[in-house]
Order: structure tokens, then sequence, then C-alpha cells
């Protein structure tokens, strides 16, 4: 049978008006092809090409704007340095090597952080889905522990392990766990009942039906709160390094602050902004590669 | 996109209506060269192996897909009725609203109030036996009830067309005969143009006007055999010996189809 999804088979194709079979007048409704049908290739070629072009030109245009701004003085400089100068200061400080310090110094606490956190905290997630006792013990804390603000607890983390590497890694650690246990605890825990039911009908073990079925049926889940979680250790990272360190992205804005650099400081937020947005997009791509089948939300390939 | 009218006889005319799919490793053709005419009230059911397109033609003429060449034109004859409604073989029920609520849906879309809504809706859900689940919930329904929910989701908004894809595939048997029972006392009534997907001959001589054999993918037009069974019809033809011939004359051409679709020697 050719059971196609709408979704996929179309995408958010612009449809026809006549397609929900709404009232046009009368006469003659035709069902005809459209440019997309006519050549599909050049139609996503195109597609693509305004998607990626808005993705750019959209950021673009604001910075040029910014700019403009900047130089015709409707902003105050001193505040709202100008993109240009940024870029310019970005530069000394990379040629100097503070710039490739301070990112790699923050790029090693997410990764650590989140490494330690995500991992965790999927495994928590799922032993606490999968076991009922468990799941009564430790679930009620779970939530209780997830609201307390992160931020709160690095004085205690500071008396417990220091205020060195430590604190700044485990602090990324503890708001990534939650986010990804809670996510993978519920996304464990809805398993559909028709696919367990296979399992049991052919007599799948405890840990076949957890490797082969719940873990795989949770998995787009689970890779969604990665993601999630992705911008959280990014966020906590730079509440970490305000305080107790020198060096780092966050470090550098604050120190930026304090000096009245202006400049530099945008350096240090435009470097956090763009290890975000690397850094989810590495957990997206990580995600897609280990969860292949789940939707993704963009035009793919129509399945018959 | 109205343009010139179909004769008056026809209601749904295809003409070499092509789609093919985007696929791995290579592209898919569903439907290759397909045409076919269908003239107003009628009951038109299309049989064909799995993968032959029968479903992607239903889809193009909901208007769900677009042909990849060739078209379909469709008559509107009352323009304030919706063209066309479509019943899913499943899945398609909203677990997220009840009885009514789905029964409602199509109301909703086309915007008629509340109240008018309401009557309609419940009018519908009766219909097809399901008086007294208004507010129950899908997951609380047996199969067969949501499959009589998403018949009335479609009925409900009264639309010219009448498009069904397996919509009994997934139930029982005796379900099943019954709800093709009540399918042709429904139909009986206002004789709207239905076409109606089926792996079963048995079904299609059954409901249909016309049984349209399609060839194994891609699919083309493979025969086209009028059922002669008078209306109103009954599941009674179901013991006539001419009812036995020609499902037997049906399947015998189905059968190479069938064969061809799943790499057997005919």
């Amino acid at each position: 049978m050719t059971n196609v999804h709408p979704e996929h088979a179309v995408g958010r194709e612009p449809r026809a008006p006549d397609a929900g079979g709404a009232p046009t007048g009368p006469g003659t409704v035709v069902r005809a092809p459209g440019p997309q049908e006519r050549d599909p290739e050049r139609w996503l070629r195109r597609r693509r090409w305004v998607d990626r072009s808005l993705a750019i030109g959209v950021p673009v245009v604001l910075v040029v704007a910014w700019e403009v701004a900047a130089r015709a003085e409707w902003i105050d400089d001193r505040y709202y340095a100008s993109p240009w100068a940024i870029a310019d200061r970005a530069v000394t400080l990379a040629r100097d090597g503070d710039l490739g310090r301070h990112a790699w110094a923050s790029t090693k606490r997410v990764l650590l952080g989140f490494g330690l956190g995500a991992s965790v905290g999927t495994v928590v997630g799922l032993v606490l889905a999968r076991s009922r006792l468990l799941r009564a013990a430790f679930e009620p804390l779970l939530h209780a522990l997830y609201v307390v603000p992160k931020l709160a607890i690095l004085p205690i983390l500071f008396l417990i392990v220091g205020i060195g590497e430590l604190s700044k890694v485990l602090l990324i650690a503890i708001a990534v766990f939650f986010v990804v246990a809670i996510s993978t605890f519920y996304a464990a825990l809805l398993t559909p009942p028709g696919f367990l039911e296979v399992g049991q009908s052919f007599g799948a073990s405890r840990w076949k039906t957890f490797r082969s079925i719940t873990l795989p049926a949770a998995l787009p889940q689970i890779t969604a709160g990665w993601r999630l979680a992705s911008g959280i250790s990014v966020l906590m990272l730079v509440g970490a390094e305000f305080s107790n360190t020198n060096e780092g992205l966050g470090y550098l804005v604050w120190h930026s602050w304090n000096l009245f650099l202006a400049e530099q400081m945008y350096v240090g937020i435009v470097g956090i902004a763009l290890l975000g947005v690397l850094f989810s997009g590495v957990v997206k791509w990580i995600g897609g590669r280990i969860a292949p089948w789940a939707p993704k939300g963009d035009v793919r390939d129509e399945v018959i | 996109m109205s343009e010139a009218q179909l004769p008056s006889e026809v209601a749904i005319r295809a003409r070499d209506v092509t789609r093919t799919f985007r696929a791995r490793p290579a592209p898919v053709t569903a439907l290759d060269g397909f045409s076919l005419d269908i003239r107003p009230g009628e009951f038109v059911c299309i049989v064909g192996p799995s993968g032959c397109g029968k479903s992607t033609f239903m889809r193009l003429v909901a208007g769900l897909l677009r042909p990849s060449s060739g078209r379909i034109e469709l008559s509107q004859f009352r323009p304030e009725r919706p063209l066309c409604a479509t019943v899913f073989q499943d899945y398609s029920v909203f677990p997220w609203r009840t009885v009514e609520g789905n029964v409602r849906f199509g109301l909703e879309c086309l915007g008629v109030d509340h109240r008018t809504a309401t009557e309609r809706a419940r009018h519908w859900i009766s219909r097809v036996g399901l008086a007294g689940f208004e507010s129950a919930y899908p997951a609380a329904l047996s199969g067969g009830m949501k499959q009589r929910v998403a018949l009335a989701r479609a009925l409900v908004v009264d639309s010219e067309v009448l498009l069904m894809d397996e919509p009994f595939a997934a139930l029982d048997a005796q379900l099943r005969m019954l709800l093709q029972e009540e399918l042709l006392r429904i139909w009986e009534q206002d004789r709207r143009t239905v076409v109606f997907i089926t792996h079963s001959l048995d079904e299609a001589i059954l409901l249909g006007d016309r049984v349209v054999l399609m060839t194994a993918r891609p699919g083309r037009l493979k025969a086209d055999i009028p059922v002669p069974f008078g209306r109103p019809r009954t599941a009674d033809v179901r013991g006539s010996s001419e009812f036995a011939a020609l499902e037997q004359r049906i399947w015998e051409a189905l059968r190479e189809e069938v064969e061809a679709s799943t790499g057997r020697p005919a």
C-alpha cells in the first residue's frame, strides 16, 4: 500500500486553494502538476537556496543596520560598539592568542560538563523509567532538585571541590543532568504499549526489550533533550565564568566590562553566541546520526 | 483554479496521470499514465496489488498531492459544498478530540456556526451508530468505532465526492460486513460520488458500480469492470452465482499483477 503521511509527501508546499475541498466557485477544479512536480530537483534547490539566503541574509542585514546606526551616531558607541570596531578588536585579540585561549577554556568546560551531565542524565532517566521502585524513590527528589536555580549552588560547589576547573565543569554538568534526566525519563516512560507487546509476544528479555524497543523508541526525544541541554550548558558556562577564573569567554565579558572596554566585551558576547550555535549544531548532528529515523521537520525524501 | 467546464456527465476525469516519488536509491513511479472517468453519483472501487498507486491516485484526487504530469479534473456542481472528503485507513482520528470533536472538525474548518455544527455532528454520530459516545475519547473506543468516527467526520461535511482509502481494512471481518452494509444504506440516501480503495474483491463488488483494476507498480489501468447488480443493493447479492463468478473473473485478472508485484513468476 502506498501509505504516505501527508507531511512526508508534500512537505509544507503551498497547497492549491482547492486542496481542502473548500468551495471555490462553480466549474471544474483541476489537479495539475505545479512547479514542484514539473522539476522537483530545481524546486528543491531553489527552496534550499531561499532558506539559506534567509538564514545568512537576515543576520547580515541586522549587523549592517547596527554598523550604520553606530556610524551615524544614532547609538552611543561607548555602550554599543560598532560591529566593525568589534571585529577589529577580535582580530587583535586573536593575534595575541588571547581569544583562542579564552575560547578553548570555555569549549573545554562546555564539552566536559555537557558530556558528564548528558551521559549520567540519560542513564538515570532510563533507569528511573524502567524501575518502578527507583522511580517511586527518586522521581519527587529529581523534580524538587530540578527547580533549584543551579547558579545558586555554585558557592556550595566552591566549598566542596574548590574554586578550580572542577567547580565550573560540575555546575554545567548538574544543570545539563536535570534537563536530560527528566526529558529522557518521560521519553522512556511513554513507549507506545503496542511496541512493548510485540516484544512480549516474542518473549524478549528485559534487556532485549530495553535495548531494542524502549531505548530506540525514546531516542528521538532523548536527543531533543540533549539539544535543549546544549544551550543550557552554554548559559551556565557564562555564569560560572563570571567569578573565580581568569580565562574563558564569560571571564572576557566580565573583565572587559569592569575595565569599560565595550568592544572587547562584545567580542566575548559574540564568541559565546558562536560557541552556543556551533555546539548545539554538533549535538543536533550527533542526534541525527544516532536516531536517523526521527522526524526532522524539513524536506526529505518522499517515501512510498 | 476554475477552467473550462467538464461535461456534466463527468465528475472526475483523470488524464495520463503520472506521479513519481523521490526515494532512495531511485525515484519510484507510483502511477504511470493513468486515465479514468467517473460519473456523478457513481460508486467506483479501485483494486490492485500492494504498492500499485491506488492510494496515490486517491491522494491526487483529494489534492493532498499533485501529479508529476497529466491532470485530474473534478466537476464542482454545487460550489457551496466542499468538494472532497476523505476517510483514511487508520490513525486519522485525533486522539485529543472527543468523538463529537472529531466529527465537528470539518465543519469548524468550513466555519459552520457552533450550534449547527453540534447538531449535524450529533446527527451523523447517531447515523453511524455511535449515539451515546459523543463525549468519549478515541482511546476508549474499539477499532471499529474509531473507523465509524472517521466515516462520520467525512460524511458530515456533505462533500460532493467521498474518497475512501481502505476504510475497513483494519477491521475484523464481521465488523467489516456490518459497516459495508451501513455504508450502502447511507450512500443510497444521497448517492454521492465515491472513490473507494480496497484490497477486498468481495467488498469492491458488493459496494461498487464499477471495479477498476490496476496493474502492479507502476500503476496503470488494467481493467474496468461494470458490476451488474442493481440498486438499492443489499449484502444478499453475495449469495448469487453471478457474484462468485465475477469475483473469480476479477481475481484471475488481478492474480498475475499480484504475482508480478511480489516478484513471483506468473
